[in-house]
């Protein structure tokens, strides 16, 4: 049993499928490419496959992460090619290697915003960095029951950088993978809540990059 | 995409099926393409991905170099309602450009119940839907599928109906239409040569006289427009290109698999079976070649299940040794296999329990009629004894999921036979008790009713349609009688049966009520979220029309049809002949034996059908 890691991207129109859609591209991709995976044990046996932070419909994403189970040795440059021909558009491997680390060592995902204002509010980038600056980021969370709840994201979501591009304005942040989650909409409802007039007309979100504990690079 | 669209994806539900992209989907570079066509469905992405014929067609008309088709799917509510707040048109998935931009906007069009989709896909787009307001050559609007049966409830709003079977017709269509391009030929023009080609009928080049009580007089073509317009069908149906490498949606569809179809056709003659008289003749695809499409299908797609498609499997020349190939392969890459319309009467226990290996499913029965004198008269050629027979070999293999199919409403049905539904289910609980191997798993049967609704090319077409509060008082009587614990009774509303009367039989008039019913909110009415049978009531009224007029009267055998027009190869003598023996509950039997002269092997060149060969084959012997 050859455990291996798959990383790629999910970027362009394909951002609009949900993740369990996304598990199912997978399976039928590797089906396509001849590569066989171990199946689950039991009654109704699944492909062992895991991309472990799942993405919100819409995001998209540079640096995902597929945990497989092959069932026989193939060397990973050999993997990455039988599978890139066999995708959609949008999805593309960017590298395959042995599962060395577990992926819960994950702490912190890159995530950029691209933010697009009518016209953008003066004196953006300084607002923004007091807005994680502050003491505390209260923001309102729907619960799994429906109910809302207040949950202080201050210390799990982090300014990284910020810059303006042509149309819009991007704002690079570290926003903690779990324990708790912090999910992106967060960030522009923490903007909603303490300077609404950041709010944008519209947003992207991108995954640039998975840290662990000391934001050094994960693999 | 632009971040209008982007926003609007990010409100609505299951955005994935609004965005293209997937695994095979076809891509050109516009500088190469002379004619771009929008191939419609009008109904959602999930139900149009499932449907076999768009498929073949997409692949076949972009097999053409100068062509690129592309695919476009009606929205469902919430995006529809998104897309026209932000004035977004309609657009191909493949390329995101408006149905505007197209040269040949072309609807595969299965159901009635769609055709207020149809318009509702124009309007969208900003293209007239009534096709006199259209005038130039681009923007055309084409038509094909079970609405080209008859044509005249959708004759204000297409431009040119393909009649039959697309795969070699479509391509003889662009290819013309490339060539008046290419010479800036106007649209009439266009229009008189394309009435050339068979099995293409142009609405425009046909005048309508009528009677006082506005039933039809005659068609009177122009401009040496053909009548009637002759079906177009495949001759050789392994020599047209099937698609093995169809696309792979990124989300769940309704069909998640891989089709085969086995044939085209079907022996049966059931009277009130419009599939049945309207794809003949009969024409069987080689096993080897099925087998290799479907290996080389799933090795394409990734899919892991086949279905074998055609309108009564068990029929198929080489059923055996299709699946003995099949089955090998599905078994050693864990791809189920699955049959549907395997028939009561020749299902055999042996194919039952090799499919079983791989996957068991639920057996379905389509008795259509209660009473074997209402079979015959259907010329629904099963017994009783034929159906307790499969019952118990299905019961004593082990299944204990039944489900029933039947018909209320047909021509000359009466209480009896509807009181005979009850008691089969009753022979059929009694068949289990005796034959089950474990009585404590119980026994499921489903009895299911649906509406009959007379539809054009049968020998139904002059009968009258039930009303609803008869067939109600039908559901009643069944209801009533059942008494057995195992059934469960389900019967389809009548509401919608009643506009897919109208509109199966409609006539050029019923133009004006489509309109009317869109512009009241009608689209996607094959949902019944969607569904509104007062607004056709109301539309009806407003155009002076009555349902005693569509629905409630017997036609006489002389009446010029409003589908005279179409000419699906079958001899009017010999729907006539069918519908008297009806009336006489008289069976005809199926062409398994003997050619029956319907008239439709005259459709191919060589005058072939496969029942006629095989019936000329058992006499030889
Ligand atoms: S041509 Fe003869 S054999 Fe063929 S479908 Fe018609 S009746 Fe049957």
């Amino acid at each position: 049993m050859e455990k291996k890691r798959l990383r790629f991207q999910k970027t362009g129109n394909i951002a609009f499928i949900s993740h369990l859609d996304l598990m199912h591209t997978f399976s039928r991709a590797f089906s396509r490419a001849g590569l066989a995976l171990k199946y689950s044990e039991g009654f109704n046996p699944r492909p062992v496959m895991s991309s472990p932070f799942p993405l919100s419909v819409g995001q998209e994403s540079l640096c995902e992460i597929l945990d497989i189970t092959l069932k026989n040795d193939i060397p990973d440059d050999e993997i990455k090619e039988m599978l890139s021909s066999k995708l959609p558009e949008g999805i593309k491997i960017t590298a395959v290697y042995d599962q060395t680390l577990k992926s819960s060592l994950v702490k912190w995902i890159g995530v950029q915003f691209r933010l697009k204002y009518k016209k953008a509010p003066d004196e953006c980038e300084n607002r923004i960095r007091a807005l994680f600056d502050r003491e505390e980021i209260v923001i309102s969370k729907r619960t799994k029951s429906g109910a809302l709840s207040d949950t202080d994201i201050k210390g799990n979501a982090l300014f990284k950088s910020f810059e303006i591009s042509e149309d819009s304005c991007l704002l690079n942040t570290y926003l903690s993978a779990s324990d708790p989650t912090v999910n992106p909409v967060g960030v522009i409802s923490a903007f909603e809540k303490y300077d609404p007039e950041l709010v944008p007309e519209y947003y992207t979100v991108t995954r640039t990059e998975l840290y662990d504990r000391d934001l050094n690079i994960f693999r | 995409m632009t971040d209008d669209l982007r926003a609007v994806l990010n409100k609505v539900q299951k955005p994935a099926r609004y965005v293209g992209g997937e695994y095979n989907q076809i891509i050109k570079d516009k500088k190469d393409i002379d004619v771009r066509v929008a191939f419609c469905f009008p109904d959602t992405y999930e139900i149009g991905m499932s449907n076999l014929g768009m498929s073949i067609l997409y692949k076949t008309m972009n097999s053409l170099p100068y062509v690129w088709c592309e695919r476009v799917f009606a929205p469902w509510g919430d995006m529809y309602r998104e897309m026209k707040e932000r004035q977004l048109p309609l657009y191909g998935l493949e390329s995101g450009d408006s149905l505007g931009d197209f040269d040949v906007i072309a609807f595969s069009v299965g159901y009635e119940m769609a055709y207020t989709t149809v318009l509702d896909m124009l309007d969208m787009s900003g293209i007239p839907y009534r096709r006199e307001e259209r005038n130039g050559l681009k923007n055309l609007v084409v038509a094909g599928g079970t609405i080209s049966l008859n044509p005249a409830p959708m004759a204000d709003f297409i431009d040119v109906f393909f009649v039959g079977e697309g795969e070699e017709l479509d391509n003889e269509f662009l290819a013309l239409y490339k060539e008046a391009k290419d010479n800036g030929l106007g649209k009439y023009e266009f229009l008189k040569k394309a009435s050339q080609i068979r099995g293409v009928y142009v609405p425009a080049l046909y005048d309508i006289e009528y009677n006082e009580d506005m039933t039809i007089k005659r068609f009177l073509p122009k401009e040496g427009a053909p009548f009637p317009v002759r079906k177009r069908v495949i001759e050789d149906l392994d020599s047209v290109p099937f698609p093995t490498d169809p696309i792979v949606p990124n989300t769940e569809v309704i069909h998640d698999r891989i089709s085969l179809e086995l044939f085209r056709g079907c022996f049966r003659g059931c009277r009130f079976c419009q599939a049945g008289f309207t794809y003949r003749p009969i024409r069987m695809k080689d096993s080897e070649t099925l087998r290799r499409q479907g290996v080389e299908a799933v090795n394409s797609t990734g899919h892991n299940e086949i279905t074998l498609l055609s309108l009564s499997t068990s029929d198929y020349c080489e059923l055996e040794k299709l699946c003995d190939g099949l089955l090998k392969f599905c078994e050693e890459r864990s791809v189920g296999l699955s049959l549907p319309s395997l028939r009561v009467d020749n299902f055999s226990i042996d194919l039952m329990e090799k499919v079983q290996k791989v996957r068991k499913s639920g057996l379905t029965f389509a008795v259509e009629g209660g009473s074997q004198r209402l079979r015959d008269a259907i010329n629904k050629n099963v017994t009783e004894e034929e159906v307790m027979n499969s019952c118990r070999i299905a019961f004593e293999g082990g299944w204990n999921t039944i489900k029933l199919y039947y018909m209320l409403g047909l021509p000359t049905e009466n209480d009896e036979d509807i009181r005979g539904i009850a008691e089969m289910s009753d022979k059929v609980q009694y068949t289990w008790r005796t034959y089950t191997r474990n009585r404590k798993r119980g026994l499921k049967i489903t009895v299911s009713t649906s509406c009959f609704i007379p539809k054009p090319h049968t020998p139904f077409q002059w009968e009258k349609q039930v009303g609803m509060e008869e067939y109600l008082r039908k559901v009643n009587i069944l209801r009533d009688s059942i008494k057995a614990k195992s059934v469960t009774y389900n019967w389809h509303d009548a509401e919608t049966s009643v506009v897919e009367g109208i509109l199966s039989r409609g006539d050029f008039r019923i133009g004006n009520v489509i309109e009317s019913v869109f512009k009241k909110g009608g689209r996607l009415e094959a949902w019944f979220e969607y569904f509104d049978l007062n607004r056709w009531l109301e539309a009806l009224d407003e155009n002076g029309l009555s349902l005693d007029f569509y629905l409630f009267r017997d036609r006489a055998y002389e009446e010029v049809l409003p589908w005279d027009i179409i000419d699906v190869g079958v001899l009017k003598g010999f729907l006539i002949t069918e519908n008297k023996k009806a009336h006489r509950n008289e069976l005809t039997g199926d062409c398994g034996e003997r050619c029956l002269g319907c008239g439709a092997f005259t459709l191919t060149e060589g005058g072939y059908c496969y029942g006629k060969e095989k019936a000329a084959l058992s006499k030889d012997r």
